[in-house]
């Protein structure tokens, strides 16, 4: 026993380091606390900007929701998925979600309840256009899927042509965008803004044939009419010379004499240049007007009488832009009066066929367009109007139509920002 | 079994003679040299904690009120009443957005900068509560909030040393209807504006930390000025 206790307190007499190893030990271990600490900091951090990307996610798909109705009230027929679609069983998206009375917009009770949505998914966007309800359902995504979801406001909108559209955004798809969804997101963000219906066509011509240079009616039987009071029944408002207008069947309001209701020589229109004859009917210059989310181009170099009428019946309400001669080959009804087309054409313009249209048709071949009518007959109800001179052959017939310039003008045009209407906060009350 | 026990014995013996002065020298001498090792080990981290809280509270300091900062900027111009500044068939002339005033000039850094935007029932006019700014004053930026200057950041943590804001603008030319006829501000400029926020700061307690945060932000409502002929 002795023994034992001996080498006991011999093991301890070896172990002189004890006290250094005591003390290194706490050090390391207030090394450990520290380095701890500092790690909760780092994760605090990570967490903050963690938020701060959910954060500009959402706002950025806000913002991107803004953009998509900007684009997409000026597109044409869409379908339930929001893809171009040329099946007149659809509407556009400016018909689905609001209706225009007298230019004033409002929404109907389904449509206040309609919510656009798209998802962004990696391989691109998932989007709903509801013609009621949800429909159709969006996939549920896992993951950081930014999603937005549009809605369209007209309270406390007094004035014509304009509407709110009030864009949020998720970081990805929560219960905020899109009700369907089980979670909701990790972040939103809302941003509104106003917009307002450009015109297409910001002043409707006054009369039935307007041209700011020549016009030759090429001794045809011409039939341009025009009974509206308001308007003073002018049939043909040139800027140059009306010659050749010998065959030509006027009829201006009852009571003044075919011939009299020319207005040749006008000066208002003769002192403007093309691109001033241009803004002073449309409001902006031709790239602007040409490159406007509502306008469609269809190229034409030769017969096109098809593909101008396939892209009348895609695009309701949007103005359709010829680039080229344009040859109307086929029978064609072009427009309704409740629903009149914008042609312009950038050619020549020669009809083969029967051509019916209403709407308002603007010819700006450069250096003075010429007008064929060689088979057929040829109707125009609303308006023609001639960037330059106009040369005829052949005999349509010209019809003013009221109506038709107003429904144009009130309804037909790109909705654009207005600009100081952008917010992202609840506005006062 | 008895060579093994001697053996034992021997060695006990050996080890119980003591230490001599070399060998306690030599051990304390090793102790120590851990010992000092591991004390600077444990300063060296404690310091570069200490300077990483710092960077980090500095970062986050500065980011938080770059935030802050842009969202605010970003609104810049906001007018309830927006829809009465565009033209239609009803009215006979449009309003002006009252809400225009930016104080910073394009290409032209500025450290104070003020502006309004549109808050609470809309009247059209600029009153306190739609008055808006920042400014750098005394190491720290300041915010302006319902006509006075309060203090965004803390200086007892934080010295901002630049708060520079710049302004990029690029005017877009509009048509009018009629000729303008070389009539001055005709047609209309419809104004793009980005700003360029740059934010430097150091730690209140030490010079040595220092981080700076840049951000850009275009600003959603744009500007129309001149008007058309009528």
């Amino acid at each position: 026993m002795p023994d034992v206790r001996k080498i006991k307190r011999t093991r301890a007499q070896k172990q002189r380091g004890a006290a250094s190893l005591l003390v290194v030990v706490v050090l390391f271990f207030i090394l450990a606390l520290v380095t701890v600490y500092a790690s909760r900091n780092l994760i605090f951090e990570q967490r903050i900007s963690a938020n701060n990307l959910r954060a500009t996610q959402a706002f950025e798909a806000a913002e991107a929701g803004i953009e998509f109705s900007i684009a997409a009230l000026g597109g044409g027929r869409v379908a339930g998925n929001c893809t171009d679609t040329t099946n007149t069983a659809n509407d556009t998206f400016r018909q689905r979600y609001l209706q225009n009375v007298d230019g004033t917009y409002s929404l109907s009770g389904a449509q206040a309840a309609l919510r656009p949505t798209c998802m962004m998914l990696s391989t691109g966007t998932d989007c709903s256009c509801p013609t009621s309800g949800n429909a159709p359902v969006l996939a549920d995504q896992a993951g950081p899927v930014p999603t937005f979801q549009v809605r369209f406001d007209t309270a406390g909108i007094a004035q014509p042509g304009v509407v709110r559209v009030v864009s949020r955004g998720c970081s990805n798809v929560g219960s905020q965008c899109y009700a369907p969804a089980p979670q909701p997101a990790d972040a939103e963000a809302e941003v509104s803004v106003l917009l307002g219906l450009n015109s297409a066509l910001a002043t409707p011509p006054s009369a039935a044939l307007t041209a700011r240079g020549n016009v030759n009616l090429g001794g045809g039987a011409v039939g341009v009419s025009n009974a509206d009071v308001p308007t003073a029944g002018i049939t043909i408002n040139a800027g140059g010379d009306v010659t050749n207008a010998g065959n030509a069947r006027l009829f201006g309001v009852a009571g003044t004499p075919g011939p009299a209701s020319m207005q040749a020589n006008d000066p208002s229109l003769n002192e403007l240049d093309s691109n001033r004859m241009f803004v002073s009917v449309f409001g902006m210059d031709k790239v602007t007007y040409r490159s406007q989310p509502a306008a469609v181009r269809v190229a034409c170099n030769g017969a096109c009488g098809q593909a101008i009428a396939d892209a009348v019946s895609a695009n309701p309400g949007r103005v359709v832009w010829v680039e080229g001669n344009a040859t109307i080959d086929t029978n064609q009804a072009i427009g309704t009066p409740t629903n009149p087309v914008l042609l312009m054409v950038r050619g020549h313009l020669t009809v083969a066929a029967n051509l019916q249209m209403h709407g308002v048709l603007y010819l700006h071949a450069n250096g003075g367009t010429t007008w064929s009518t060689t088979a057929g007959s040829t109707t125009i109800n609303g308006a023609v109007v001639a960037e330059d001179g106009l040369t005829f052959v052949g005999a349509p017939t010209i019809s003013f139509d009221p109506a038709v310039l107003r429904v144009i003008r009130l309804t037909q045009g790109s909705l654009v920002r207005i600009p100081g209407s952008w917010r992202d906060f609840a506005a006062g009350s | 079994m008895l060579v093994a026990e001697r053996s034992r014995y021997a060695r006990t013996r050996w080890a119980q003679r003591g230490l001599s002065l070399v060998e306690l020298m030599v051990g304390v001498a090793i102790g120590l040299f851990v010992v000092a090792g591991a004390a600077m080990l444990v300063s060296n981290q404690l310091g570069d904690n200490r300077r990483l809280l710092l960077e980090t509270q500095i970062q986050q300091d500065l980011r938080a009120a770059s935030d802050i900062i842009v969202r605010d900027l970003r609104r810049s111009g906001y007018w309830g009443a927006a829809q009465t500044g565009v033209w239609n068939a009803g009215v006979v002339a449009v309003s002006t957005n009252p809400y225009t005033a930016l104080s910073a000039a394009s290409g032209v850094p500025t450290s104070e900068v003020t502006f309004d935007y549109s808050r609470g029932v809309e009247n059209d006019a600029v009153d306190a509560t739609d008055e808006a700014g920042f400014k750098l004053e005394g190491g720290a930026i300041k915010m302006r909030v319902g006509g006075n200057w309060q203090p965004l950041t803390d200086d007892r943590t934080l010295r901002v040393t630049t708060f520079r804001v710049t302004l990029t603008s690029q005017p877009v030319t509009l048509s009018c209807f009629l000729d303008c006829g070389g009539a001055a501000n005709c047609p209309p400029t419809q104004s793009l504006r980005e700003l360029s926020v740059d934010i430097a700061g150091q730690a209140a307690n030490d010079a040595s930390v220092r981080r700076s945060v840049r951000s850009n932000v275009r600003l959603r409502n744009d500007i129309i000025t001149g008007a058309c002929p009528v």
